[in-house]
């Protein structure tokens, strides 16, 4: 529920193009914006890799959330069924949202399942990735840290 | 903890396993809570009306390493005994025969399909496969078989590349596969153009094979996906099944005369074609196939497959199927041949001298067959599976010897953990 | 095989591999799913290895009993993870 003003001023200040996020139902990003970096992880009951992924992104959300990290992951099931029963399986301790049409997989141009979306506290994509392999966690968690890193210099 | 002590062993075992095929070990991590070991066992009895029957057993082992690879072996080991076609044709006289050591005989009677009832053989295989990505949307497998039994050995390896297109909607894959196999029967092959009365015998031989697939796997929508594979195959060397006699029937009286070993082109190539669909319905799935053959000795084949699996809920399932198989005869293929008014020695000498192919083996003459089968499959535990199928094989063609009447009974157990 | 046909099957063989390259590359393009839409065919039953004990155990019974044998593979499908 914006008001025309703060949505003409997320159109000024986030430049358009594929970088760019809106501001929109189901997901708000704007509330993120000079506050904390977003994680976003986009997620499936069928899909085997992210049985390995949620534990390894509880390990961040607990280990960054203090220095401004937020993670959601945005589950893209059709039947919200299993995504339930993939939670009861493996629990998170971040915010899980719905998006069983597939938007906001559009609108972030998913390539591949699972996928990570980095937003800067800046609000803008700064990388993405499409996968979770467990060696490749360390990697992973280097981005993090340098997302959270880039964020303070700018202030 | 259970887990760990759990994973400790398996790793135990994994190591072994691995020393012995020069593997680097995986890494002992206590964190190894993912599913990255399948075992897979099935054992398999095939029953013939008044011919062969077969105990099949086997086992299939794979592990996931770190970086996505995967590393698998699988020994397979059969028996087999009973009554073969030798590949004369029914006569109204009783024959004799003489079996392939050349020291037993065995009688046919009249009007019966001539069977040699002392096939036996025993086999043993196992495989080697590793598959790993080259990067993000190329994988490339990798492997090598051997195969042994009383009178035969086979070698392979094979090696495959698959690259993903349109977000892993297509793909593309090329493999090629040779193979060398040895033919050493305990008493030696039957000299080419010899006579079964001859009982002549020559020292081992051998045959090589190169196939090639290239496939394209294509997702057509969210609940279809389609393959369609291209091969080709060569095959050189020793072509003969060497107890495989053609009879030579007198033009006078009927009666056979004496009996050819087989003698089939040295040289084989087939091309074959296959189109796979798969279809997932509300609650079940059809999937169906359809394979094309041609070679250059003038069979063509066309086989059709279908299945429907009917999920009777998340955990259990049934699968009905049924399969068309339908071939046409090799150029060379002869259910008996005429003496042209020659002994048996002299028509033997003519066919060498003419280098004629000529084989009766019924496998390579007009065929059909029709498999129905039902199979129901069952998830006992997560990541447990228990499998059982019942196939009914009928084959006929354009003569009693090649009627034959089959029951295929599998079990299998497979386990995640 | 004489050398004129078996360099003319060579020759078809090498176009019939860039049609058969060319062809799924352009015609399937348009064809699939997004990557998020692949539940069904994450189903190992849309797998094409879905029971290689018993196509392995097939494959041997049939080449002993008849005289084609193969024509299938196992690549492709499935959930398209990572």
């Amino acid at each position: 529920m914006k008001s025309l003003f703060q949505r003409l001023l997320i159109l000024f200040l986030i430049p358009m193009g594929s970088s760019s996020v809106w501001a929109d139902e189901p997901l708000d990003l704007s509330q993120y914006k000079g506050k904390q970096a977003v994680y976003i992880d986009f997620w499936a009951s069928w899909c085997g890799p992210c049985r390995q992924s949620f534990p390894w992104l509880n390990q961040m959300n607990s280990r960054y959330a203090e220095q401004g990290l937020k993670v959601i992951a945005v589950n893209v099931d059709s039947d919200r069924d299993d995504a339930i029963e993939f939670l009861a399986e493996h629990p998170s301790n971040f915010q899980v949202i719905y998006d069983p049409k597939g938007v906001l997989a559009e609108r972030f141009g998913i390539q591949g399942m699972p996928s990570a979306v980095l937003i800067s506290r800046e609000g803008e994509v700064v990388s993405q990735h499409i996968g979770f392999k467990q060696d490749r966690a360390e990697h992973y968690e280097q981005s993090i840290k340098q997302l959270l890193a880039e964020g303070e210099q700018g202030e | 903890m259970q887990l760990d002590k759990k994973s400790n062993v398996y790793n135990l075992i994994a190591l072994a396993s691995c020393s012995l095929l020069g593997v680097a070990n995986p890494a002992l991590a206590a964190d190894d809570i993912t599913e990255d070991w399948k075992v897979d066992t099935a054992v398999l009895y095939y029953n013939e009306t008044d011919r062969v029957s077969a105990v099949e057993s086997a086992v299939s082992i794979s592990k996931e390493f770190s970086g996505d690879k995967i590393l698998s072996g699988k020994l397979t080991i059969d028996s087999l005994s009973g009554s073969s076609h030798n590949g004369a044709s029914i006569n109204e006289n009783a024959q004799t025969f003489t079996s392939p050591s050349g020291e037993e005989q065995y009688v046919v009677e009249a009007g019966d399909v001539p069977l040699d009832p002392n096939f036996e053989d025993d086999r043993t295989s196992f495989n080697v496969q590793m598959s790993q990505p080259l990067s993000r949307l190329v994988n490339v497998e990798y492997g090598a078989a051997y195969s042994t039994e009383l009178d035969y050995t086979s070698m392979s390896l094979n090696a495959s590349l698959t690259r993903d297109f349109n977000q892993r909607n297509t793909t593309l894959s090329a493999g090629i596969a040779v193979a060398q196999d040895e033919i050493n029967p305990h008493d030696g092959l039957p000299e080419l153009y010899s006579l079964m009365s001859d009982n002549t015998k020559t020292s081992a031989d051998t045959k090589n094979t190169v196939d090639l697939l290239l496939g394209l796997t294509q997702v057509i929508n969210r609940n279809t996906i389609m393959q369609f594979n291209y091969g080709i195959g060569s095959s050189t060397g020793y072509q003969n099944d060497p107890y495989k006699i053609v009879s030579i029937i007198s033009d006078a009286t009927g009666a056979p005369l004496d009996y050819l070993f087989e003698s089939r082109p040295d040289s084989r190539i087939k091309h074959s074609l296959y189109w796979q669909t798969k279809h997932h319905l509300e609650r079940d799935m059809v999937d169906v196939s359809v394979r094309l053959m041609s070679d250059d000795w003038g069979i063509n084949s066309q086989t059709l497959d279908l299945r429907y699996r009917w999920n009777l809920s998340e955990t259990q399932y049934l699968e009905p199927h049924v399969r068309y198989y339908n071939q046409s005869a090799a150029d060379f293929y002869q259910y008996e041949v005429s003496n042209e008014g020659l002994s048996a020695v002299q028509l033997a000498a003519q066919y060498q001298r003419d280098g004629t192919d000529v084989s009766a083996d019924y496998r390579l003459g007009e065929l059909n067959a029709t498999t129905v089968g039902l199979k129901w499959g069952a998830s006992l535990f997560k990541n447990h599976q228990l499998t059982t199928r019942l196939e009914l094989y009928q084959q006929s063609g354009n003569s009693d010897v090649a009627d034959l009447d089959a029951m295929i009974f599998q079990v299998g157990y497979g386990l995640k953990f | 095989m004489n050398k004129t046909s078996s360099r003319k099957m060579l020759a078809n063989i090498k176009i019939g591999l860039l049609l058969f390259v060319v062809f799924s590359l352009t015609a399937c393009s348009d064809l699939g799913v997004k990557p998020w839409e692949r539940d069904i065919l994450s189903k190992s039953e849309m797998t094409f290895s879905d029971s290689p004990m018993d196509a392995a155990f097939d494959d041997h019974i049939y080449f002993s009993k008849e005289a084609s044998s193969g024509g299938r593979s196992f690549s492709g499908g499935g959930c398209g993870c990572n």
